[in-house]
């Protein structure tokens, strides 16, 4: 190819360059903003994403009465404040009471500067682990955890042929176990 | 363990179709390097084999990345794409033959990085006990070219594998190392007191970095650091405070260190000494302005003029052969990337994963907007490189790994967002 | 986690935002200043382009470089007429980087030319011709000036008309012929420096000459000076050292003006000392020095005033133009312009008109004010002192009988050895509007500005007067 013909192939492609790259450019943000849109949507849905059990009030008063029910996910904080992940308001909880991590043997639950953490004995700890269906205090409420993937509770789950796993098996974290045959699954539908 | 069903799945991925992405992607990267290949007369062979082979690795790299981990596809698009482009623009102006062809092989190799960076996230789950043993590894490894390195372009960071042929900067590699030994040190919010083994390990590693002049490195490391810090345990004093050292830090360091000071002066204006100290900043600059605003077209342009054009100043190569236009779009792309990644970091499950995630866009952001800052004169040059796009085997594969990692915390994200969907129904089904 | 959630949304919104404004930042700097720093000097891009380069002429339309049509260039038959014109015109090598080939290069080679332009051109069959340029320099006069330079001397002479603000001439001692470079080597016998350009980039120490800057700061800062008077008794001690005058000179009893007509060292010494640092340093900066001269057209070398309240001796020979005071000869002669011109400095000129290949003129140069560096009224003072120099003080050797022609001498210390000879300045100008000249003279190691650089100042402005009108 002459220098010449050359020279006029790359000032062309000059402009074809730069629009290609600006429709990537504006194809890759309008992706951006769809996903975005369509994760708030999901999250109105399924708003507490991550979701690995609840904490029921078992007993308690004001404004966290027995029988109410907080969802609980991996990680958190508990509290009364608003930026708290499960918040239990009520005048014996502070803004920021305790932190909560969700481990394999359970909920380990720390808390913070001195708050009042009982166990279900009613001493006093500074950490302790809940399995499924302990119970703890919490200042002067007193919480129940009941786990998802977690030892049986007869009767409520007994009911659900199998789709709670026994508790040998329950591993939060091997995920080959959901893409381990993933190729059963029809490629377009996650595309 | 139970299967997510195809519905859910479906829900919770929930992603755009990036097939009108991925065929513009490589649509462009047929035909920049088809016109590269015609710069030779008759044509020339490597850039005709790269022309078919790249559009073809970015395909069934974005499809098998996709098939195998629920990864964010839009993440993957993007990092071929700059990854491309540092390979057709080094084609374009590069010298020797073999430097596109080098980066092509590290480009593959980082490929793999970035597969073992999913699989290792993916697997990864006892971090807390795994972090002293890293951070010593860390640290032997930032040491390591004070035993077998040797000095290089005035900073002693580089390790000899292959006499003149294969070269390792550590300093590259301990980046995802370091962003996951603080996102585990500063997980679950701890008190300050919890987090000063982290910080001094950090502080550590920055004092080795300044003992081997790799300027660069050492402010990415101390800013990514208090970002993470600040991130994960919201403590303004602290992080204030940090930075306020950092700046007095650097303060001393201009005027203790003769080398800092001709680099802040060169930088307020290097058209007094175009030949000497001026002369890196002064050609990007020219190369940049006769870049105009599409560019002065493939191989029409001199980006040989600039010294350090492959590594530093590649970025003002691009500008003088692509044009304004085209390297707004790339800052753009690293915009979209940065924008993604935190979307990931807020959607992890725990603060580990989360300030993983957080720790490597915003590492990722603060590099490019130092190295494109300094290319065009709005803050002195620190001699770090452009992520993906620079010339240079350790940058390349370590910034792989780091989005290795970063996809695989999406993917575990995609993954708990179906098993929520389905605990979701079941709860409604089951107390209802 | 709702907590880290919102700090990162918090620090990722920043970064995208500091990216964002990197991003308007560089586009908007790259609009604006793009063309400018593309048309630097030492950018090498205009070479390997395919259209011929196109015409650079003279202000009366002489052509000084014009592309034959097998391609290859030609200058001005005459090789001492080439010599004189070498670093203005430029070379193909881009030897000379501020030489109108190179500078300019883009526009002759219509680089960023239309690819309609090219399209056509490569179905036509015919060349691509770039732009022409005319200059405002005039051949005759600066090939005259080159031969009436002392031989073997380096150095340089600025011509200007100082209304219009147009190079007439620019002469730059040694030169080369751009002849030479044509087939693409450098040549080994030119003469080492040969391919700068004094008047733009040589920084000299002024001496005398920068006089005319001290008093225009005296004048600013107390009109009722001129009815001072100074006494100068050969020498003047201020803390820490003494300042003499020239040749041991011991000039009595005097006023501001015959101070400066009779270029008195003591009397300038002390005035710069009353007005101190910061004063003499702000009309210093308004007069242009401590400035980036970048002009539409060219590029100066900036001139330097570097003078602090801390050093008194700096200070008291920085009002005589010495210590490290530095000023190039264009900017030198734009001073005395701007003295001729009532206090405006009239922006330099060089390109008079720049025609596309289809003769359709796309730039004109017009005139416009840079600056008013001083009242109207303080360049009157200045003015009338300097014809008094011509008159009956240093600068008579630049009178033309008939004209009224006003100047200032310098012989400007370059080291502390006594037996290297002074560099010989003049700057001065033609006080007529009819022909509203200026110049400054430079001649390295060439002794006192009185007898070696007027002579030539005054062959200068003679011929301009003469061939310009």
């Amino acid at each position: 190819m002459s220098d010449g013909l050359y020279e006029i192939l790359a000032l062309a492609a000059r402009y074809f360059f730069a629009a290609l790259f600006l429709l990537i450019v504006l194809r890759a943000a309008r992706i951006t903003l769809r996903d975005g849109r369509r994760a708030k949507k999901l999250r109105r849905w399924a708003p507490e994403t991550g979701l690995s059990g609840e904490l029921m009030v078992v007993e308690g008063d004001e404004r966290a009465k027995r029988g109410m029910r907080y969802p609980v996910i991996r990680e958190g904080v508990l509290g009364s404040g608003r930026a708290a992940d499960v918040r239990i308001r009520h005048s014996s909880v502070r803004n920021r009471h305790a932190r909560f991590e969700l481990t394999e043997d359970g909920l380990l639950v720390t808390a913070l500067e001195g708050a009042r953490l009982l166990s279900s004995e009613g001493r006093r700890a500074r950490k302790l682990l809940a399995r499924d269906g302990d119970s703890f205090w919490v200042g002067k409420v007193r919480l129940m955890l009941v786990l998802i993937d977690a030892a049986g509770r007869e009767g409520e789950i007994a009911a659900d042929d199998g789709l709670f796993d026994a508790p040998a098996e329950a591993t939060m974290d091997s995920p080959d176990g959901l893409f381990g045959d993933s190729d059963e699954l029809d490629e377009d539908f996650y595309e | 363990m139970r299967r997510a069903s195809v519905e859910n799945m479906r829900k919770a991925l929930m992603r755009s179709n990036t097939r009108l992405l991925l065929s513009a992607v490589m649509l462009f990267q047929f035909s920049a390097m088809l016109l590269i290949a015609f710069q030779e007369r008759p044509y020339d062979a490597q850039a005709l084999i790269l022309a078919a082979a790249i559009p073809a690795a970015t395909w069934l790299v974005t499809m098998l990345f996709g098939k195998i981990w629920p990864v964010d596809r839009a993440i993957v698009i993007l990092a071929m794409l700059l990854c491309s482009v540092g390979v057709i623009t080094l084609s374009d102006i590069a010298r020797a033959k073999s430097t596109p062809m080098t980066q092509a092989i590290y480009a593959a190799v980082g490929v793999g990085a970035m597969a073992f960076g999913i699989a290792f996230i993916r697997g990864l789950k006892s971090w807390k006990r795994l972090v002293a043993p890293a951070m010593v590894l860390c640290l032997l490894a930032l040491l390591s070219p004070w035993v077998l390195g040797k000095w290089q372009y005035g900073a002693r960071n580089w390790i000899v594998l292959v006499q003149d042929r294969l070269t390792i900067q550590p300093s590259e590699f301990m980046k995802p190392a370091l962003i996951l030994i603080l996102a585990a040190g500063f997980s679950g919010r701890p008190r300050f007191l919890k987090c000063v083994p982290t910080i001094a390990f950090a502080a550590l590693c920055c004092g080795v970095l300044l003992s081997q002049r790799d300027l660069g490195a050492l402010l990415l490391y101390f800013l990514t650091t208090v970002l993470m810090y600040f991130a994960a345990t919201s403590n303004w004093v602290v992080t204030i405070g940090g930075l306020g050292l950092g700046g007095a830090a650097a303060v001393i360091a201009y005027r203790a260190f003769p080398y800092v000071q001709t680099r802040v002066a060169i930088w307020k204006n290097p058209w007094i000494d175009p030949l000497e100290s001026g002369h890196q900043i002064v050609q990007a600059l020219i190369a940049i302005g006769s870049g105009g605003l599409f560019g002065m077209g493939l191989g029409l342009g001199r980006p040989r003029n600039i010294p350090l054009y492959h590594s530093d100043f590649i970025f003002a190569a691009i500008a003088e052969e692509f044009g304004l236009v085209f390297s707004i779009c790339l800052l753009a792309i690293y915009v979209l990337v940065i924008l993604r990644g935190m979307v990931v970091a807020m959607n992890a499950r725990t603060s580990f994963h989360s300030l993983a995630a957080f720790g490597i866009v915003a590492m990722l952001g603060l590099q490019t907007m130092l190295i494109v800052g300094g290319n065009t004169k709005l803050i002195p040059l620190t001699g770090v490189t452009l992520p993906l796009v620079s010339a240079g085997g350790s940058s390349l594969v370590s910034t792989f790994l780091s989005f290795g990692i970063l996809l695989g915390i999406s993917s575990l994200n995609a993954e708990d967002e179906a098993k929520d969907i389905e605990r979701m129904e079941l709860r409604e089904e089951v107390f209802s | 986690m709702r907590e880290l959630r919102g700090k990162i949304r918090l620090v990722g919104t920043l970064i995208v935002c500091l990216f964002i404004g990197l991003g308007a930042w560089y586009g908007m700097t790259v609009y604006s200043q793009g063309s400018v720093w593309a048309s630097n000097p030492y950018n090498q891009r205009s070479s390997g382009s395919t259209a011929h380069m196109g015409d650079i002429s003279d202000r009366d339309g002489n052509l000084l470089a014009h592309t034959a049509a097998d391609g290859t260039r030609e200058y001005m038959p005459n090789e001492n007429v080439r010599r004189a014109l070498s670093q203005t015109v430029g070379d193909q090598m881009g030897m000379s980087g501020t030489g109108v080939e190179n500078y300019y290069s883009s526009t002759l080679l219509n680089i960023s030319g239309s690819l309609v332009d090219r399209l056509r051109s490569a179905f036509s069959g015919a060349e691509r011709v770039g732009g022409s340029i005319q200059l405002t320099i005039d051949a005759e006069l600066t090939s005259y000036i080159a031969s009436a330079f002392p031989d073997g001397k380096k150095g340089a002479v600025c011509v200007i008309n100082y209304r219009t603000g147009e190079v007439l001439s620019w002469v730059s001692m040694p030169n080369y012929d751009p002849v030479d470079l044509l087939d693409g080597r450098a040549d080994d016998n030119v003469e080492d420096t040969a391919y700068l350009n004094r008047c733009l980039q040589g920084l000299y120490t002024p001496g005398s000459t920068f006089k005319i800057v001290t008093l225009a700061a005296a004048l600013e800062a107390d009109p009722n000076a001129l009815n001072q008077r100074f006494t100068c008794s050969g020498s003047w001690d201020y803390e820490g050292g003494k300042i003499v005058c020239a040749g041991g000179a011991v000039h009595g009893e005097l006023d501001l003006r015959t101070a400066l007509a009779e270029s008195c060292n003591v009397t300038f010494g002390k005035l710069a000392y009353q007005l101190g640092a910061e004063r003499l340093r702000a009309t210093a900066e308004r007069f242009g020095l401590n400035e980036n001269l970048k002009f539409g057209d060219f590029m100066i070398y900036n001139s330097a005033f570097p003078v602090s309240a801390r050093n008194v001796g700096g200070l008291v020979w920085a009002g005589v133009g010495q210590g490290e005071v530095l000023v190039t000869p264009m900017h030198m002669a734009m001073i005395a312009g701007s003295v001729a011109n009532g206090g405006m400095m009239m922006k330099p000129v060089l390109v008079k008109r720049i025609e596309n290949s289809l003769g359709i003129a796309t730039h004109t140069g017009a005139p416009s004010l840079y600056r008013q560096v001083t009242s109207a009224s303080v360049a009157d003072v200045i003015t009338q002192s300097m014809y008094q120099a011509v008159r009956s003080g240093t600068a008579s050797k630049a009178a033309i009988p008939g004209y009224t022609v006003c100047g200032k001498t310098g012989s400007a210390e370059t080291s502390d050895d006594k037996s290297v000879a002074t560099n010989a300045w003049f700057a001065g100008f033609v006080a007529d509007p009819e022909h509203p000249y200026a110049v400054a003279v430079v001649v390295e190691r060439g002794g006192a500005g009185g007898t070696v650089a007027a002579p030539i100042a005054q062959k200068a402005l003679k011929k301009a007067i003469e061939v310009i009108g």
